[in-house]
């Protein structure tokens, strides 16, 4: 039953998520055509009529645009998602079938986190090829040798490696705790708007809203308690920290983390098994 | 339920002609059996409440059981106080109350939509869960199914999930209401969405169906589609639960009626009880019933 919920959370998800990838695809894919193939700087030269800058404008707008839905509107697109499927009408059906409310909840924060993980790296996998394609014309627009420019690039990163490699035993737990926290961290902010809906269904009218208001002050309780917790940082930064201390720091903030996801999840299944308040 | 030995008591007359029959043609009839007269103009009289609760099957564990079963909520008086009630499998029972009376508290604690405060409900000797849900087949009152779903999505769906769903059964409805399947549910009018939700809760092989409100806001005709096809696809070892407040159209296929008012179990008895008892229709019944309690 769990893979046929999967089956269907997918189907029923992956279309607009897919579609909007695409479209960022495509558009980093006529952006680096332009820059490579196309001899835009003398078209921007010779235009008089304006309409180069103006395309040029336009194309920048929309990447933008493209890119900011898929790192804000693809969340909210499964938070909105789980409010509709489990907490309106439509949780007359979801609730009613033969499987678990953990496997409702588990199976809309898998394909949640999956989208969750795809987004930034077509995005900034886009980015980084954009950015690529500009710099290959980069040096020779500023007179730079580009073997040198590579072999420079390629050194910066050989230092970062020995200093990593050096100093990277002592910093072992820091680097699993910070891995880890990676990890777990797309799986807490999903738990973290699921919360947010669960309290918010309870009221009796305005259930959206009231999710998006509690979001927004469950948001600020914990930046309010992130900062407080940060503040060993902060102090420890200031005085040159030892391995130890960063090693202290990252695992604890890992447990933290950790503690908050088991907690947020747990209290997701109350919310769906005793809690569901369906009109 | 001997179904076809309700219906042969009104014989030759069309299912939806017998609720609204016209007073004038029923000259001779007493007045218990004038479902449609004005309140106003008869004078109420106390009639006793019939308690004939369900005897249990000894051979299997009950179908439905409530054992003083409340449920609370945050402000107010208590849903559902102390409530019990045992139903057996094969009857068509109608659970029958005023508004605010806690019929679909009732309901939504048996799909375990809710959570008892006090006491506990049994299906099939389990609380409402994974098994229950596999064998109770609900049509909630309201549209419930994803609007941009087309009907053959839908009933893929349904046969995905559900071991009884017969997938040729609701092909067979579908194309009898000359239903595409491949329109989707939003383009369908309010009629042929109930009709739709209908179908694919009756195309399960289930134990107990909860149909809340069925014939609700929809046109005389659809209701008596809507009933054919409760009888239709009923079967003689199942149960099936219907709330309504339309009692006089669905009266006819009753064999047991449930009155619940203020969360507490008021009557239970067989609907031929009351015209045995009273001479008057399970309707008429209710009203002097509910001005009393």
């Amino acid at each position: 039953m769990f893979s046929k919920l999967f089956k269907y959370e997918w189907k029923k998800t992956y279309l607009p998520c897919t579609l909007i990838c695409l479209l960022f695809v495509v558009l980093t894919g006529i952006g680096c055509f332009s820059v490579l193939v196309g001899n835009y700087e003398k078209l921007l030269a010779e235009d008089k009529t304006g309409l180069a800058s103006i395309f040029m404008t336009l194309y920048f707008m929309a990447y933008f645009f493209v890119g900011m839905t898929m790192m804000v509107v693809i969340p909210y697109f499964f938070f909105y998602r789980y409010y509709k499927n489990l907490y309106t009408d439509q949780g007359y059906l979801m609730h009613t079938l033969p499987v678990s409310k953990k496997s409702l909840l588990w199976t809309k924060l898998l394909v949640a986190v999956i989208w969750q993980v795809i987004t930034p790296i077509v995005l900034f996998g886009c980015m980084i090829l954009f950015v690529m394609c500009a710099t290959m014309e980069l040096p020779e627009m500023l007179g730079i040798d580009w073997g040198e420019f590579s072999r420079e690039f390629g050194e910066a990163f050989g230092e970062i490696g020995i200093t990593l490699s050096e100093s990277g035993v002592k910093y072992i737990p820091a680097i699993i705790a910070g891995i880890l926290s990676f990890l777990i961290m797309p799986f807490q902010r999903y738990l973290f708007f699921y919360v947010a809906i669960g309290i918010g269904q309870l009221f009796k009218k305005y259930k959206l809203v009231m999710s998006f208001i509690i979001l927004y002050l469950m948001n600020l309780a914990m930046n309010f308690i992130g900062r407080i917790l940060s503040l060993p940082l902060i102090i420890a930064g200031n005085r040159e920290p030892e391995a130890l201390t960063i090693n202290i720091i990252f695992v604890v903030g890992f447990l933290l983390l950790a503690g908050l996801t088991v907690g947020e999840y747990f209290l997701n299944v109350y919310f769906l098994e005793k809690k569901v308040n369906l009109e | 339920m001997d179904v076809n030995q309700q219906m042969g008591q009104m014989p030759n007359m069309p299912m939806g002609q017998m609720p609204n029959m016209p007073m004038g043609q029923m000259p001779n009839m007493p007045m218990g059996q004038m479902p449609n007269m004005p309140m106003g103009q008869m004078p109420h009289r106390q009639l006793p409440l019939l308690n004939e609760p369900m005897l249990p099957n000894q051979a299997e564990v009950s179908l439905l059981e409530c054992k003083d079963l409340t449920k609370c909520y945050v402000s107010g008086r208590p849903a559902l106080d102390h409530f019990n009630l045992n139903i057996e499998a094969g009857h068509i029972v109608g659970l029958l109350g005023p508004n605010g009376s806690g019929k679909t508290t009732l309901i939504k604690l048996l799909n375990g939509l809710l959570t008892p405060t006090g006491g506990e409900i049994l299906i099939r000797g389990q609380k409402p869960g994974i098994a229950s849900r596999a064998i109770v087949s609900y049509l909630p009152e309201r549209t419930y199914l994803e609007a941009e779903s087309t009907v053959e999505k839908l009933v893929g769906f349904f046969a995905d999930f559900y071991a009884d769903f017969d997938r040729e059964r609701a092909n067979a409805m579908l194309t009898a209401l000359a239903i595409d399947p491949k329109s989707q549910l939003k383009s369908l009018s309010k009629g042929t969405k109930e009709k739709v939700q209908l179908i694919l809760v009756m195309a399960r092989q289930a134990q107990l169906y909860v149909l809340d409100e069925p014939i609700a806001g929809v046109d005389p005709a659809a209701r008596d589609f809507i009933i054919r096809t409760i009888l239709a696809n009923y079967n003689p070892n199942a149960t099936i639960l219907i709330c309504t407040h339309l009692i006089t159209d669905i009266e006819q296929i009753l064999d047991d009626f449930v009155f619940i008012k203020n969360g507490r179990l008021v009557a239970q008895a067989p609907v031929s009880r009351v015209r045995e008892n009273f001479g008057i229709t399970l309707d008429r019944y209710f009203r002097e019933v509910f001005a009393y309690v």
